[in-house]
C-alpha cells in the first residue's frame, strides 16, 4: 500500500537562500512523524509545502501514489492534508463553529446550519478525546483551547494527514500530556501525524519515526527505537553542545521588592492578590505556574505598562509608582522581554539598528540634541546579532524578513546590552532550538554571575530548575514561594502549579 | 515606510495613476466625451503656455505644504482629515495676527506665517489630544473640526473683521509688507520656495530626530513603542500638532502669497487633494512636492476641461478618489504575506 502522503527530492530556494535540496519524507496511515530541527533548518518550508502554502521549486508530492500539484491550501486539505501553525489561524470575534466551517465548501449557502454543523463539531471533539464547546467564542478560549479548536478544524476538513508545528511550545506540562493523548488516538484511527519540534521529550513521547533536518538537508531518518538523545542532539546541530549550567553562588543586595501586589486583567478580574517577593542582584528568581495566571500582568506591572490595584513596589530602595513611566525604568536600569514579543516588542518593517534603538533610543551614545545616532545604533545592533548568532540579517533589511527565532534572540541581546539592574525575562527561550536555548541560558546565567537580577517567567520546570536560584508560583490567584530548588522536590512545585 | 523613492514607490504610484487615468477616460466615455482630446484639453491647458504653467506652480504649493502635513500624521497612523479645517485656522490666526499688529516691516511676513503655523499646529493638536486621552477617533474629530473651521470663518469675514467697506465676505488687505515675494508679474509666489525647503527638513526630522523616530514607532506598533518607553498620547498629539502646523502654514501661505486678506474658499476641497498627494509619495516627504505638481496640473488641466468641453470639474474629484483607490488596493497587496 502506497503512503499517504510522499515528498521526493523536495527542493525549495528564495533568492540565494536554499532553504530545502533533495528532502523525502513519507508517511503512512496511523504513523507519528517527528520532525526536529534547528530554527532555519527548513522544517516549516516543508510543511509550508506538504500544506499547500509554497509551492516546491523541484521534487514531488504524492498522496496515496499519485502525484499531486497544490496551489493552495485548499488543495492540500481537499486532498485530506491539514495543519496546525504555530500561530493559530483564528477569528477571535467568531464562535468555534464558525471558524470551523470558515470557508468549509459544505457552508456553501446563505442559509448557514450551524447549529447542526457544531453538534457534529462537539461530537468529532469528543471521539478524539479534546473538550471544545462550539458555541464558545474564539477570544475567551485560552491558548491551548485555540490549539485543540485548530486541530478539530483540520480533521473536520477530513485530514487524513495532520501537521503540527510546534505543538507543545505555548502549552504546560499537564497540556502538553492532553496532547499526547489526542495524537494516540488519531494514530489509532489511521491519521497520519507529522509533529514538529525542538524538543526531544516531545518526540520520545509519542513518535514512531523521526526524520532530523540541517540547513535544509534530511541528516538523519530512521524508527525512533533506533536513535538515542544523544544521537539526535548530535544530528540535529551537527557537534556537541555542554548543556551543563555552571552556577556561582552570590548574595547579592535586593534591588526590587514588591509587597501585596494585586493586579487585575484586561476583562477586569484579579489575576491574582497579595503578592510579595524579593529580587536579589545576582540571583535568577523563577516565576512558575501555568500561563494565564497573572505572570504576564505582573510583568507589565512591573515594566510600567499596567497599573497595580494594590500593593507596592521598591526598586533600587525607591518606590515604583504608577507615574514612573516605563522609560524613566528603562533608564533606570530594568529591562523586559515580554511574552507576546513579536507582536509587542519589535517593528517588524524597521531595520536591526531601528529595532535595537526601540529599548535604548533615550540613551545618550544614541541621541544627541534631538537626532538620532543610527552609526554607533547600527555597530551595536551588528554586535548584538554576533554575540547572540542572529542568521539571515542584513543592512536595511526589515526585522520581520527574520524568523521569529532570530527576532526573539535581537530582542534579547538588546535588552541586556549596556548594565541593566534587572531584567524581566518572560520565557526567553520558548521556540528556540536546542543549541541556541543552551547558548541564550549560558548567557543568563553568566550576566547573572555578573551581578544582573533576573526575574525568569517560564512554564519549562525543567529549565527553571536548572537555572533558578529560587521559584515563586503563580496559581488560583495567589503567590507561593519562594523555595530553593536543591530544597523542595519537583513534585512539590508540580503541585502548587496544578493548584494542588 | 520606505524611503528609497523613486525607486520601489515609483511603481506604485504609476500603476496608481495608471488606473487613475483609464477609470477616468471610462467616465468622460459615459459623459459622451472623447478621452483622447480630453487628454490633450488637460495637459495643453496645464502646460501649454507659461501662464498656464505659473497657475499650475501656485496650485502646487498649497497641496504640497498640506501634504507634507499629511504624511506626518499618518506616518503616526493618526489619520489626519482635518487638513481643510488646520488649513483655515491657520489663514484666521496668520490674518488676524498681522492686522492685530500693523506692519512690522521686515518681520511682517515671519510674524504672518508663525501665526499661522500656530493656529493650525493648535487646532491639530486639539484632534491629537481628544484621541489620545478619549481615545476620540481622529477621522471624526478632525472631519467634524472642519466644519467649526468652516462656520467660524464664515462668521468672521461677516462679522468682526470684515472690510471696511463691508460689501463682500472677506477681511481687509493685509500691509504689503507682509506680502509674499513675488515672481513673473505676481503669476506665483515664494511660497514654492517654502514648500521645497519644509519638504527637506520634514523629511529630516522624520529621518534623523528622536522625534522622528518615536513618531515612527508609535506609527508601527503603538505597543511596542509603549513597551520602549516611548509614550504615544503623547507622540499622537505632538505629530497633530506638527500635522497641523504645517497645514496651518499653507493657510498662512495663501493669505499671504494668493489673496493678500482673508476669504471663503481660498483651497476648496485642497485637504482632500492633499491626502491623495500624500499617499500617492508612500509618505515620503521628498516625493511629495513632485506628487503635489501632479495633481497641481491635473486641477488647472480640469479647470481647462470644464472651459473648452463643458466637463464638470468635478470629475478631478473622481480622479483623486481613484488614485486613493488605486493606492490602497496597490498597498494591500504589498503588504500581504508573500
Amino acid at each position: 500500500m502506497p503512503p499517504l502522503l510522499a515528498l521526493r527530492g523536495i527542493g525549495k530556494r528564495f533568492g540565494d537562500l536554499v532553504a530545502l535540496a533533495g528532502v523525502d519524507l513519507e508517511i503512512g496511515a496511523g504513523e507519528v512523524i517527528g520532525v526536529l530541527g534547528e530554527n532555519g533548518a527548513g522544517k516549516s518550508t516543508l510543511m509550508n509545502i506538504a500544506s499547500g502554502l509554497l509551492l516546491p521549486d523541484d521534487g514531488d508530492i504524492l498522496v496515496d501514489g499519485a502525484k499531486r500539484r497544490f496551489e493552495g491550501p485548499r488543495d492540500a486539505a481537499a486532498a485530506g492534508i491539514g495543519m496546525v501553525h504555530q500561530h493559530y489561524l483564528l477569528v477571535p470575534t467568531l464562535t468555534v463553529t464558525e471558524n470551523v466551517m470558515l470557508g468549509d465548501p459544505r457552508l456553501s449557502s446563505w442559509r448557514t446550519d450551524l447549529k447542526r454543523h457544531g453538534a457534529d463539531i462537539a461530537a468529532l471533539a469528543a471521539r478524539i478525546g479534546l473538550p471544545v464547546d462550539p458555541a464558545a467564542r474564539i477570544e475567551r478560549i485560552d491558548i491551548a483551547g485555540r490549539q485543540r479548536v485548530e486541530i478539530v478544524k483540520a480533521l473536520h476538513r477530513g485530514a487524513r494527514i495532520l501537521i503540527l508545528d510546534e505543538p507543545t511550545a505555548v502549552l504546560s506540562e499537564r497540556e502538553r500530556a492532553d496532547l499526547y493523548a489526542v495524537i494516540r488516538t488519531l494514530k489509532r484511527e489511521g491519521v497520519g501525524v507529522v509533529l514538529i519540534s525542538h524538543k526531544l521529550d516531545d518526540i520520545y513521547a509519542v513518535c514512531d519515526r523521526v526524520t532530523v533536518l540541517r540547513a535544509g538537508r534530511v541528516v538523519d531518518a530512521a524508527p525512533l527505537a533506533e536513535r538515542s538523545r544523544e544521537a539526535l542532539v548530535r544530528a540535529m546541530i551537527g557537534e556537541e553542545i555542554a548543556v551543563e549550567i555552571a552556577k556561582a553562588s552570590t548574595d547579592g543586595e535586593t534591588v526590587l521588592a514588591v509587597r501585596d501586589l494585586a493586579v487585575r486583567r484586561d476583562n477586569g478580574t484579579l489575576a491574582f492578590t497579595g503578592a510579595s517577593f524579593e529580587l536579589r542582584a545576582g540571583e535568577i528568581l523563577a516565576l512558575a505556574g501555568v500561563e494565564g495566571n497573572g505572570q504576564q500582568e505582573l510583568a507589565e506591572v512591573l515594566a510600567g505598562l499596567r497599573p497595580a490595584e494594590a500593593g507596592t513596589i521598591a526598586f533600587n530602595g525607591k518606590p515604583l509608582t504608577g507615574g514612573v513611566s516605563p522609560r524613566r525604568r528603562r533608564e533606570r536600569g530594568l529591562r523586559h522581554v515580554p511574552h507576546d514579543r513579536l507582536h509587542n516588542a519589535v517593528l517588524s518593517r524597521r531595520s536591526l539598528a531601528d529595532n535595537f534603538l526601540l529599548s535604548h533610543w533615550f540613551d545618550r551614545a544614541f541621541g544627541r540634541r534631538g537626532w538620532i545616532r543610527r552609526r554607533p545604533a547600527r555597530a551595536h545592533a551588528a554586535a548584538v546579532a554576533r554575540a547572540f548568532d542572529l542568521r539571515g540579517g542584513g543592512p536595511g533589511k526589515p526585522l520581520g524578513a527574520l524568523s521569529g527565532g532570530n527576532q526573539q534572540k535581537l530582542v534579547v541581546g538588546r535588552e541586556l546590552w549596556g548594565s541593566p539592574r534587572v531584567l524581566i525575562a518572560a520565557h526567553p527561550t520558548r521556540g528556540l532550538d536546542v543549541r541556541t536555548v543552551a547558548a541564550l541560558q549560558a548567557k543568563l546565567v553568566e550576566r547573572r554571575n555578573a551581578g544582573l537580577a533576573i526575574l525568569l517567567i517560564s512554564s519549562d520546570l525543567g529549565e527553571i530548575w536548572q537555572m533558578a536560584d529560587r521559584v515563586v508560583v503563580l496559581a488560583q490567584g495567589r503567590m507561593l514561594g519562594p523555595v530553593r530548588p536543591g530544597e523542595t522536590s519537583l513534585q512539590q512545585i508540580g503541585t502548587w502549579i496544578s493548584g494542588g | 515606510m520606505n524611503w528609497r523613492f523613486p525607486l520601489a514607490a515609483g511603481r506604485t504610484a504609476l500603476v496608481a495613476a495608471a488606473g487613475a487615468f483609464a477609470v477616468s477616460a471610462l467616465f468622460l466615455l459615459l459623459a459622451g466625451q472623447d478621452p483622447l482630446r480630453a487628454a490633450f484639453v488637460m495637459i495643453g491647458g496645464a502646460l501649454g503656455s507659461l501662464d498656464a504653467a505659473y497657475e499650475v506652480l501656485t496650485r502646487t504649493i498649497p497641496l504640497a505644504i498640506l501634504g507634507l502635513g499629511i504624511a506626518v500624521a499618518f506616518r503616526a497612523n493618526v489619520y489626519n482629515i482635518g487638513a481643510d479645517g488646520q488649513f483655515m485656522l491657520g489663514a484666521i490666526a496668520a490674518t488676524v495676527a498681522i492686522q492685530a499688529t500693523g506692519d512690522l516691516g521686515g518681520l511682517s511676513l515671519p510674524w504672518l506665517l508663525a501665526a499661522g503655523a500656530v493656529g493650525g499646529a493648535l487646532f491639530g493638536a486639539l484632534a491629537g489630544w481628544l484621541r489620545a486621552r478619549f481615545d476620540a477617533s481622529e477621522i471624526i474629530v478632525t472631519i467634524m473640526l472642519n466644519y467649526i473651521a468652516l462656520q467660524f470663518l464664515a462668521w468672521l469675514v461677516r462679522g468682526p473683521i470684515q472690510e471696511t467697506v463691508a460689501i463682500l465676505p472677506r477681511s481687509n488687505l493685509i500691509p504689503e509688507p507682509a506680502f509674499m515675494p513675488d515672481f513673473s508679474d505676481g503669476q506665483t509666489h515664494a511660497g514654492i520656495v517654502i514648500a521645497l525647503v519644509l519638504a527637506v527638513i520634514v523629511f529630516a526630522v522624520l529621518r534623523h530626530s528622536v522625534f522622528g523616530y518615536r513618531l515612527d514607532a508609535v506609527g508601527e506598533s503603538r505597543p511596542a513603542a509603549e513597551y520602549g518607553g516611548i509614550s504615544a498620547g503623547r507622540v499622537i498629539v505632538l505629530a497633530m500638532a506638527a500635522s497641523g502646523g504645517l497645514c496651518g502654514l499653507a493657510g498662512a501661505v495663501e493669505v499671504a502669497g494668493v489673496f493678500h486678506r482673508l476669504e471663503e474658499n481660498m483651497a476648496p476641497g485642497a485637504g482632500v487633494t492633499a491626502i491623495a498627494v500624500a499617499l500617492l509619495a508612500r509618505l515620503n516627504p521628498l516625493a511629495i512636492p513632485f506628487t503635489a505638481l501632479l495633481f497641481g496640473v491635473l486641477t488647472v488641466g480640469a479647470g481647462a476641461l470644464q472651459r473648452q468641453m463643458g466637463v464638470p470639474f468635478p470629475l478631478l474629484w473622481i480622479i483623486e478618489a481613484v488614485v486613493i483607490f488605486a493606492f490602497l488596493l496597490a498597498g494591500v497587496r504589498r503588504t500581504r504575506p508573500a
